[in-house]
């Protein structure tokens, strides 16, 4: 298996902040890691401020992950990571305190 | 309503459950369900596609391979991403594969990843804001789906899916 290596410049890129798309994007980490079927995946991990509508119901969150997700997707495509990019949503109270500052 | 609707209202009930510390066994099974509903939904419009009305499409649907459904759509996410990248799927879709099947493509291979995690891995720890995650992401796919299942791409997801449509 070829090994994609996320260097600093790299990451980087990846992770800067999408003002355009989201203002409650408050930091974005990303990682390269192994999926379930051993393959090279890279993970998004988006950190988000907390707010009472970010609930499985809501329309607005809803659209919110939307464009963050494809626009993040989009970045990785054009950046020439090779692997799929998987995205996934936290909210700032539930990081370790260290992991809160602002991107 | 459909199964697939109604796993996806089950995965909504489920992430919303327990007010303040939610149970790791709910969040979980909210993220399966909200999988569970993408896969029976395009599985019931492959079926339909395939079978139509026939009395076969029970078993056309139990036919379908979870791994085969998940690399069909990785292939129609890399194309609609990546244009100029070689791929022997390349010569028998449209181009450019619209936004809207790409999103859904995205999102089961996406969600067949995160439920491998909450039904298989034990070390795994999931928020409720990620399970919210998931489970939009599941109910934004639905919401494309109808438009695009009838479409040339749509159609050569599911052949890809059914193993009918392959490198050769």
């Amino acid at each position: 298996m070829v090994s994609f290596v996320l260097d600093k410049a790299l990451e980087k890129k990846l992770t800067k902040p999408l003002p355009q798309i989201d203002k409650g994007v408050v930091r974005i980490l990303a990682e390269i890691a192994l999926n379930s079927l051993g393959e090279e995946w890279l993970y998004f991990r988006v950190v988000l401020k907390d707010d009472p509508t970010m609930t499985a119901t809501s329309d607005v969150f809803g659209k919110r992950i939307q464009n963050i997700s494809t626009a993040l997707r989009n970045r990785a495509a054009q950046l020439n990571v090779p692997m799929f990019a998987s995205v996934s949503f936290v909210a700032e109270s539930e990081l370790p305190r260290q992991k809160r500052k602002i991107a | 309503m459909t199964l697939a609707a109604d796993l996806l209202d089950q995965a909504d009930h489920l992430a919303g459950r327990e007010r303040g510390r939610p149970k790791q066994a709910s969040l979980r099974r909210a993220i399966s369900s909200a999988y569970y509903s993408l896969f029976h939904l395009i599985v019931e419009d492959a079926s339909r596609f395939l079978v139509g009305g026939s009395r076969l499409l029970p078993s056309v649907a139990r036919s379908f391979d979870h791994q085969a459904v998940r690399a069909a759509a990785a292939a129609l996410g890399d194309i609609s991403r990546k244009p100029t990248q070689a791929h022997w799927l390349r010569v028998h879709v449209d181009a450019p594969i619209s936004p809207e099947l790409t999103l859904v493509c995205d999102a089961f291979v996406d969600l067949q990843e995160q439920r491998n995690k909450a039904d298989y891995d034990v070390g795994a720890s999931f928020t409720r804001l990620e399970a919210n995650g998931f489970v939009n992401l599941a109910r934004n796919a639905h919401s494309l789906w109808p438009s695009q299942r009838g479409t040339h791409n749509a159609h050569a997801l599911i052949l890809v899916s059914a193993k009918l449509l392959r490198a050769r």
